[in-house]
């Protein structure tokens, strides 16, 4: 493993510890199942449906993301900052860079967990019935790319304040227009005063569009940009900005 | 500082932590200028990979639905002229309802994947027609379909025109996304069709008329009745020429032929039609164990004039459809007026099958939403036969045969034929199709001309065909009556119209297996593509089973009621030969009250049964909410505590340590 690499493995792994150390983490994962299913079986109506897929399960997803990521990222640097660790944090023979990404990399993992755990419904759907696994897969990808895509959002809007309840709010709000951007909501209000073109463009950077086209069952290159785009730099935002409020 | 310092790894900065900076006011500025920049990027990076790139792509769906499978590419590289696809999208329509714009994706996606992998033979053009203007004229002179929305002006488009080089024109008139599943095949057609430059032709044959025909009036005059509505959809798709029932060979420009209850050709004919299927020929055959339409009489003649059959063609290729057997299907029946008019009872002979009695997986079949069947026979390869028999229509399991003689009469008792209803183990093929090759059925070769045959018609082959020269292009159907319009459409007249309103899509398969076998039969490699219906099968069969028993309990119900009524009829009868009041002995009144009791006891049975059902199914979704919902947050939570005593205990043991050693 080259320096960086063990550096960033180093920061990862003292985060994921911590998060396990508290009864956060695990009140954390089990809000987030009890809600992935019961908003399955209750408001996507699964069994009542009789078909074999998972679809009212990841319908939610966005959704449930859009609350429960920024509970995770607010506290990422916010926390830091607001309890002065930021400055003991930094003494650590890692770059900046480094320790955004590490970070970043716990929470990913972390959130990686709680969707891995949801695995009894992938078992269940199987016994049910003879439901196209492929999608399914492509569907737990896509959700893993979207639940990245938010946190680093989440993480870069952390960075930029010392309070978590700002941070959260902020997220989330954020969060949500990228997820409508796309959807009519969005795209009537800003269609009475922008060309078709932007319009189109504003519609391309829907969180909703790009995961669902890939939660159908095929992974495009454009799809994997969009959220890889979105990760890449807002960890490069996220780094300038700790970089300029680290001394404040 | 330079804009070198924001973009190098900033541990540099964080070791100097104490230190102020010189110019906050400048690093802020500099900060700004990076986060813009970044933003641009993201936006450029995107807006670039969504103009830019079309085809790269993994697709992990079971059954490649997002990749042109190896018969589209098979019929693209067969494309010799130029074809144009003209692709009508309004614009509008999608950002009303976002998953029509997410299917249009698809389809843009598609046919440019097409025209990228047709080494440039087929031309893509893509329009956004806006009311009122030459492209939306053009679109609708191309035979697109228009549709108003709610909530979106004028009217939208999403349609697909194909033309060629000889100005042949095919259309997917729109998009619906529920035949998504299809979308490929659709395409490949079209294509096929216009590499083709022709559309087929459908030559009828057989003892049975569908296009316009005439009887004999009430008056005595000749009465002309018009077509079966079958043949004005067939029309839609192919060209219809009707065949000379003493026909020696088949004609060339016959794309497919239709053999419709052949029960008096003559053996020169059933020769050319065995050579004509022998030599590649693509033929759906239609014949009956009993012809509704032919009649009671007919089926009790000395000859059983009412059936017919290939009979040396199936021998040959092994298929067997009985002359003496009808399916029966409880589950499939159609409700018919029982004897006394008072109600509805099932009639076992007469099947709707929908569902799972059709293939889902088979582009024929698979948008039909019923086809209705009269007095069916079925089929069946014996064993060694060198074809194999795809189904297209199933009975239901559980299904049975009755004899055709229970069938044929001039009033048939639906109640008997349901007392007499033994449900068997079998589901039986009422339609299917047959590949693989076959051999001659006519060994001693063509059979010699008779006398007083038509010299017109008079054929002899040069060249005789023992066997197939490839896999031969059949689908075989056992019923005739589904042709005739009185089992699947009743008319009402509209303001001196005369409106069709099918029952059933008798219609569509006739059409569709036309169109599916006169296309390449690499469309039919097409077939299984992604069929989006994935049941819940357990649950299906919890269902089924339920079903059953109820109607077993039924049965018995309906035979305690008869015996009881049976029993109070008597009583009465003996109250009417004595003239006085009925009194009825201590035993009687137990009997009757015992009757009484059992009639009660098998209705409380009876809604026993739906209420396991319901019972059934909803244990196993309490079951699979507890393991979805609360099983692992449970176990998660446990792992939790059992952590946290551990670590508790490992602390104070360090602590107690830590003690003795002071």
């Amino acid at each position: 493993m080259s320096r960086t690499g063990r550096n960033v493995w180093l920061v990862t792994a003292r985060e994921l510890k911590a998060y396990f150390a508290t009864p956060l983490a695990y009140i954390f994962i089990v809000i987030f199942l009890i809600l992935a299913g019961a908003m399955t079986f209750f408001v996507g109506g699964w069994m009542g449906r009789g078909q074999a897929d998972l679809q009212p399960f990841f319908t939610f997803h966005p959704w449930l993301y859009l609350f429960l990521v920024p509970a995770l990222s607010m506290r990422l640097w916010a926390e830091e900052r607001r309890t002065g660790t930021i400055e003991l944090f930094l003494t650590l023979p890692v770059t900046m860079i480094e320790a955004v990404v590490g970070k970043y990399l716990a929470a990913w993992i972390f959130t990686g967990i709680a969707l891995a755990l949801t695995f009894p419904l992938w078992i269940t759907v199987n016994e049910l019935g003879n439901p196209d696994n492929g999608v399914i897969a492509a569907s737990y990808i896509g959700s893993l790319l979207m639940a990245g895509a938010f946190l680093a959002v989440g993480s870069m809007i952390s960075a930029t304040t010392k309070n978590q309840v700002i941070a959260f709010v902020v997220t989330t709000a954020v969060l949500f227009v990228f997820t409508l951007a796309g959807s009519n909501v969005v795209l009537d209000a800003i269609r009475s005063f922008l060309p078709d073109t932007v319009v189109d463009i504003v519609a391309g950077f829907g969180f909703l569009t790009h995961f669902q086209s890939i939660a159908r069952g095929v992974i495009d290159l454009r799809d994997a940009i969009f959220f890889a785009s979105v990760i890449v730099l807002a960890l490069a935002a996220n780094a300038l900005i700790v970089d300029l409020k680290k001394a404040e | 500082m330079t804009m070198a310092t924001v973009d190098a790894p900033a541990g540099k900065h964080a070791r100097k932590r104490k230190k102020r900076e010189p110019r906050p006011g400048s690093q802020g500025r500099l900060t700004a200028i990076a986060l813009f920049l970044l933003a641009g990027l993201f936006i450029s990076i995107n807006v670039l990979a969504a103009f830019s790139m079309t085809s790269f792509r993994v697709d992990l769906t079971q059954d490649q639905l997002y990749s042109l499978s190896p018969a589209t590419q098979r019929v693209l590289s067969e494309v010799e002229e130029p074809i144009t696809l003209r692709f009508y999208y309004s614009k509008r329509l999608g950002s009303q309802y976002p998953n029509y714009g997410v299917y249009a994706d698809r389809v843009r996606d598609m046919l440019q994947e097409y025209a990228d992998r047709s080494a440039g033979k087929i031309v893509l053009e893509i329009y956004d027609p806006e009311p009122f203007t030459p492209v939306e004229d053009r679109a609708v002179s191309f035979g697109l379909q228009s549709v108003s929305l709610e909530g979106v002006d004028g009217s939208v488009f999403f349609g697909l025109v194909g033309t060629n080089t000889t100005d042949d024109v095919e259309q997917v008139p729109f998009f619906q996304p529920d035949r998504e599943a299809f979308l490929e095949y659709d395409i490949t057609k079209m294509i096929y069709a216009l590499s083709k430059g022709t559309t087929g032709k459908v030559g009828i044959l057989g003892n049975k008329k569908i296009t316009m025909d005439v009887r004999m009036g009430q008056n005595g005059r000749p009465e002309h009745l018009p077509p079966a509505l079958v043949t004005t959809r067939i029309e839609e798709v192919l060209e219809v020429e009707e065949l000379d029932e003493e026909v020696e060979v088949i004609p060339d420009d016959i794309s497919i032929l239709m053999i419709i209850h052949p029960k008096r050709l003559s053996e020169r004919t059933r020769f050319a039609i065995d050579q004509y299927i022998l030599g590649g020929g693509k033929a759906v055959i239609f014949v009956d164990p009993y012809s509704e339409a032919d009649g009671w009489q007919a089926a009790n003649g000395p000859v059983n004039g009412a059936a017919s059959a290939l009979d040396e063609m199936f021998a040959a290729w092994g298929l067997e459809m009985p002359t003496d057997k009808v399916v029966a299907d409880r589950f499939a029946g159609r409700r018919v007026g029982n004897a006394t008019g008072t109600g509805y009872v099932t009639y076992v002979p007469w099947l709707l099958l929908r569902g799972p009695n059709l293939d889902k997986d088979s582009p024929i079949t698979a948008q039909v939403d019923s086809v209705a069947v009269a007095s069916a026979g079925y089929l069946k390869l014996k064993d060694g036969s060198p074809l194999t028999l795809e189904p297209l229509l199933t009975s239901s399991p559980g299904s049975t045969l009755f004899d055709v003689k229970q069938v044929a009469t001039q009033r048939p008792n639906p109640q008997a034929l349901l007392n007499d209803y033994q449900a068997g183990p079998e589901r039986f093929v009422i339609a299917g199709t047959l590949t693989g090759e076959a051999p001659t059925a006519f060994p001693n070769g063509q059979p010699e001309a008779i006398e007083g045959g038509n010299p017109e018609l008079r054929h002899d082959f040069d060249v005789v065909r023992d066997k197939s020269d490839g896999p031969i292009d059949v689908v075989v159907v056992a019923d005739t009556d589904l042709l005739d319009d009185r089992y699947w459409v009743t008319y009402q007249n509209f303001q001196g119209q005369r409106v069709a309103i099918p029952g059933a899509g008798n219609g569509d398969f006739v059409a569709n297996v036309l169109d599916a076998m006169t296309g390449s039969s690499a469309l039919l490699d097409l077939r299984g593509q992604g069929s989006t219906y994935r049941p819940f099968e357990v649950m299906e069969t919890l269902k089924r089973e339920a079903d059953r028993t109820y109607q077993a309990k039924e049965q018995e119900l309906r035979q305690t009621l008869d015996e009881t009524q049976k029993k109070l009829r008597s009583l009465r009868e003996r109250n009417g030969a004595t003239g006085g009041p009925v009194v009825l002995s201590e035993e009687e009144q137990a009997t009757m009250r015992q009757l009484q009791g059992d009639v009660l006891r098998i209705r409380s049975e009876l809604r026993g049964v739906q209420a396991s059902l319901r019972s059934d199914v909803e244990r196993l979704e309490r079951e699979l909410q507890f393991v979805n919902i609360a099983l692992m947050p449970i176990l998660v939570a446990l792992f939790a505590l059992v952590l946290s005593v551990i670590r508790a205990r490992r602390r104070r043991r360090r602590i107690e340590t830590a003690d003795a050693g002071a």
